[in-house]
């Protein structure tokens, strides 16, 4: 593997929510949010294709990232078998061992939890009482919103930072970037591209 | 003319000699003091800082650190996420300095006094006149900051195409050569 430039530990942060496609422009949001806040967005999907254990890959990225967003979205029961979706509370539940472990230490570790409005995330994941969760609309306003108001408290925050109806703006330049460079990819989108498109449309503050 | 009055608990002393302060003054002022028994504390916090036209963060020793006034803090933020409403820092100069500011504060004028009372005439002032709560200092440090980000965030891009490449993928579009 080559030794790249890896983001600095205080500007990683961990987006760690779903990829399908029903999703997509929320999870969008979500690095654009990060990107627009002079963040790192940081993901399993850096590390495709490689022969390490995907377990291990996000430990890893978790790890070596300061901060972590978790959107519990797709935790409900879906399809005939009425299965629920366990890797994004597995994942937070990583990031939360993370914040217990290093409170106090040089590297400390903070997480957001996302759950949709009227989630009663609650009743199936009662420990997460108190850490008062973001509630969002499923939508990319709301994505944006609420993401970017905790973006904004962290110590390692560019400020000032674009407002979130500035970042709501660019947003569909930002999604254009990337059908574009997907199209030329012949739809194969790698988190590289994510992170060019990024760079390339959040606004000026 | 309606703020909001933000503080941590241990300056409740101070946050109510200025909130007097303020409304004898005829500035209409709602903080935490201002609430009644019985009330959902996330709800009223949403409605007032929703309602209100700028807000007064009223800035004691560690406020920073203080997890309550953080998860207040995202609450007024989430109401003001045009970024319309005037945001005005008034720290205790005896206990605080501008780098104790909380990070969305950074590029804020700060209000240094020890009689918060006295900041009322220029909390009217910024109420008024928005553009001067900016520090313009900070916010042109800030554009040398946006510029290393961006190419930041170029490089490590560049970096997960050439693993790509070895790990036998295809380069990202777009990217640098």
């Amino acid at each position: 593997m080559a030794a790249g430039p890896a983001p600095a530990y205080e500007k990683s942060v961990f987006v760690n929510c779903p990829f399908d496609s029903e999703y997509r422009d929320l999870m969008l949001a979500t690095v654009f949010s990060v990107s627009a806040h002079g963040f790192v967005p940081r993901s399993a999907r850096e590390t495709e294709g490689h022969s390490e254990p995907r377990f291990s890959r996000i430990l890893a990225t978790i790890a070596s990232s300061k901060y972590s967003i978790h959107d519990l979205s797709r935790s409900t029961g879906e399809g005939d078998l009425n299965l629920g979706r366990f890797n994004m509370p597995l994942e937070l539940g990583m990031a939360a061992a993370f914040r217990f472990e290093r409170d106090g230490s040089s590297r400390p570790h903070q997480w957001l939890a996302l759950v949709p409005q009227g989630f009663s995330y609650q009743r199936f994941v009662s420990d997460l009482a108190g850490f008062d969760p973001a509630r969002h609309e499923s939508s990319v306003l709301s994505i944006i919103r609420e993401v970017s108001a905790w973006l904004g408290t962290l110590e390692d925050v560019i400020d000032p930072a674009p407002s979130a109806l500035r970042i709501l703006e660019s947003f569909s330049s930002f999604r254009d970037q990337l059908v574009a460079l997907r199209a030329e990819a012949l739809e194969k989108e790698t988190w590289a591209d994510v992170l060019t498109a990024a760079s390339t449309t959040i606004p000026v503050p | 003319m309606r703020v909001f009055l933000s503080f941590a608990q241990n300056d409740a002393g101070p946050a109510a000699q200025l909130e007097a302060a303020l409304r004898r003054n005829n500035i209409e002022t709602w903080s935490t003091l201002d609430m009644l028994p019985g009330v959902d504390w996330t709800q009223a916090l949403d409605n007032e800082s929703a309602q209100a036209d700028g807000y007064v963060f009223l800035l004691g020793a560690n406020a920073s650190s203080n997890p309550q006034l953080q998860a207040e803090w995202r609450q007024l933020l989430r109401n003001d996420w045009e970024s319309k409403k005037p945001l005005i820092p008034i720290v205790h100069a005896h206990e605080g300095s501008p780098s104790a500011l909380p990070p969305f504060l950074r590029s804020r004028r700060a209000i240094f006094t020890t009689n918060v009372e006295s900041a009322v005439d220029e909390v009217r002032h910024r109420m008024e006149h928005p553009a001067e709560t900016i520090d313009r200092t900070r916010e042109h440090e800030s554009k040398a900051e946006w510029e290393q980000y961006r190419h930041q965030l170029q490089d490590f891009a560049l970096s997960l195409r050439e693993r790509n490449i070895e790990d036998g993928g295809r380069p990202p579009v777009g990217a640098k050569p």
